[in-house]
């Protein structure tokens, strides 16, 4: 087997290219496989953990998911605002456990700055690292990517900025002080700025001059959406058409955004697969092309295998191997290439603010992806495998 | 020893090779000659043991080479039998010494000193480096002798070693198969149509020019 093995490399060594060509697009499939994979995995994984114990968003009328991609992940932008006394009333009602409520409106290097509640961080079961929750207005608990990228810590003070993207207008009025920074957590909280919502309201505000006009701002006083927990399965068949019936609200439930999310990216992402199946077909077919070539071109060296003392099985055995061979490097590139674009992907997410998707490797779908190579390799080879070992010596060796 | 008895070999209806019979013993050379198409090449293929005879046998000290009319395992045959092929065919993706251990490997041993003391012998030990594309025909030949005799076999067989070179040269390689197999103790079968050479060995059988199907 040894002797096998070094036979094909130094045939390799000789003819590297057309050897590479099969190993290559079998590359580029395993690659694309391993992207999907690995991107689909993490961000489902990422969407659900987000929506966990959020049953129903409340918010203002219009695309209900965009209505969930805004209060949930924080990827989008509002649909518009609702009244303050939304949250009592949702408070009030014996089908909910759970009402947060949370403003959104500026943001700090790109990191969206959130008006809420401390509910919200025992909500998601993060820990602070340092410092506390905050007490009263420009009072902000920053996330872990929050500290990590702006280099904010507590004690720092910061200015928000309009709008929810980099670039915006900075408030001179909205001075933030960081007073708690969170551990990682994994979830959509790893990059909010969490905010008491008299800060939101402050900012956009401005100072009443008397009482009259403190009452009538006061009265004006909105927030971006509710987060709500039901108190029973009853309230997913009620509670929605309760908040529906309500001008200017709508409710939507993240679970049935999500699986709609992913039944439109579906297409995408089944058309990533299919072209990653076509790859490997076409490196199916480049395989067995270039080992039948082989077979041709070294019709004289396996001849004089055989004729030194190499039997059939070893000189078919040599072929086999010469596919594994391609198959595994095959294997080894698709690896390299497919988590360098998860990578890479995951870094234009990062500077997006956006989800967060690390090279991970994920080894239970190598094992299948392994599989697969080598059965394509064997596949391709076994044709020109049976026919080296079937060869006829003496007349291969008296051809001229 | 090598003993032919009445070997007849057929491709279909055509008989393409007629033997009464040969035996040849302790370092014995033998020139197997005849017109083109008389067998030569087909007899060398019986002797090296994977071309079994429509008809007869073939025993190598004693041990037939078809047993039940079978050819003998690939490794039995790569350990006994050395062969020259006409148009050489080293592998030309390993250089020289790799070539030659090939041969060894394959009959399942492995001696690297042994592969270079007989490239040495043969004048090659400074090429053992070199790649086939890289050596001179002569050299090559000289490797593909050091392949066939490094598995000291008991038969050396060479198919046509002559026919491409010059008069010289031809001699040249005539007594380079000669002394590797007298050193190696071999008995040596060279099938040649070359009359150059006929004198160099001990026996030369001619076999008769193709004749058509008596069956």
């Amino acid at each position: 087997m040894g002797l096998l093995v070094r036979l094909v490399l130094a045939q390799w060594r000789r003819r590297p290219l057309q050897t590479l060509l099969g190993a290559a697009l079998l590359a580029l499939g395993v690659a694309t496989l391993v992207f999907v994979v690995s991107v689909q995995g993490q961000l489902a994984r990422q969407l659900e953990r987000d929506a966990r114990g959020v049953d129903l968003v409340v918010g203002a009328k219009g695309s209900p998911l965009q209505l969930i991609l805004s209060a949930v992940y924080h990827v989008d932008v509002p649909t518009g605002n609702v009244p303050l006394a939304t949250v009592a009333s949702l408070r009030g009602n014996r089908l909910v456990t759970q009402a947060i409520p949370v403003a959104l409106g500026d943001s700090v290097r790109g990191f969206r700055i959130v008006g809420t509640e401390p509910g919200l961080v025992e909500w998601y079961g993060a820990r602070l690292a340092s410092g506390s929750v905050w007490s009263g207005p420009m009072q902000a608990v920053i996330g872990a990517q929050v500290a990590r990228v702006t280099g904010l810590a507590v004690g720092s003070e910061f200015l928000g900025t309009h709008g929810l993207t980099e670039g915006g207008a900075e408030h001179a009025e909205a001075r933030y002080r960081v007073v708690g920074v969170l551990a990682p957590s994994g979830s959509v909280l790893d990059r909010l700025v969490l905010t008491d919502l008299a800060s939101v309201w402050r900012v956009h505000e401005g100072e009443a001059t008397d009482d009259e006009e403190r009452r009538v701002l006061e009265a004006e006083r909105q927030v971006t959406a509710v987060l709500v927990r039901y108190a029973s399965p009853l309230a997913a068949a009620i509670l929605p058409r309760q908040v529906n019936a309500e001008a200017g609200l709508q409710a939507a439930a993240p679970a049935a955004e999500v699986a709609r999310l992913f039944a439109v990216a579906g297409v995408g992402i089944d058309t990533l697969r299919a072209f990653a199946v076509v790859l490997i077909g076409a490196a199916l077919l480049a395989l067995f092309i270039t080992l039948y070539g082989a077979l041709e071109e070294r019709r004289y060296d396996l001849a004089i295998l055989r004729m030194l003392g190499a039997s059939p099985a070893q000189v078919g055995l040599l072929l086999l191997i010469e596919a594994w061979l391609l198959a595994l490097l095959g294997w080894i590139a698709g690896l390299g290439l497919g988590l360098g674009a998860v990578g890479a992907v995951g870094r234009w997410l990062a500077a997006e603010r956006s989800f967060s998707v690390g090279v991970a490797v994920p080894w239970s779908e190598l094992a299948v992806l392994a599989a697969i190579a080598l059965g394509v390799a064997t596949l391709a080879a076994l044709l020109p495998a049976w026919r080296a070992a079937r060869m006829d010596l003496a007349r291969t060796l008296a051809r001229q | 020893m090598l003993e032919v008895s009445h070997l007849v070999h057929r491709y279909g209806a055509r008989r393409v090779l007629e033997l009464p019979g040969l035996a040849l013993a302790g370092a014995d050379s033998c020139a197997i000659t005849g017109p083109s198409g008389s067998g030569k090449s087909t007899l060398l293929a019986i002797l090296a043991g994977f071309l079994p005879p429509s008809e007869g046998a073939v025993r190598l000290d004693g041990e037939d080479l078809y047993p039940g009319g079978r050819p003998r395992p690939d490794r039995w045959r790569g350990a006994r039998i050395g062969l020259v092929p006409q148009l050489l065919h080293l592998i030309d993706s390993l250089d020289a010494l790799s070539n030659v251990r090939l041969a060894q490997q394959l009959a399942g041993r492995d001696a690297p000193q042994e592969a270079r003391a007989v490239l040495e012998e043969l004048g090659l030990a400074a090429r053992a480096d070199a790649l086939p594309e890289a050596l001179s025909l002569g050299e090559q030949q000289r490797i593909a002798v050091a392949r066939a005799v490094v598995n000291r076999p008991r038969l050396l067989l060479a198919d046509e070693p002559t026919s491409s070179l010059d008069d010289d040269n031809a001699r040249a390689a005539a007594d380079l198969l000669l002394g590797a197999a007298q050193r190696h103790a071999a008995l040596l079968v060279v099938a040649t149509h070359d009359a150059r050479v006929l004198d160099r060995f001990a026996r030369v059988v001619r076999l008769p020019g193709p004749r058509d199907g008596r069956g």
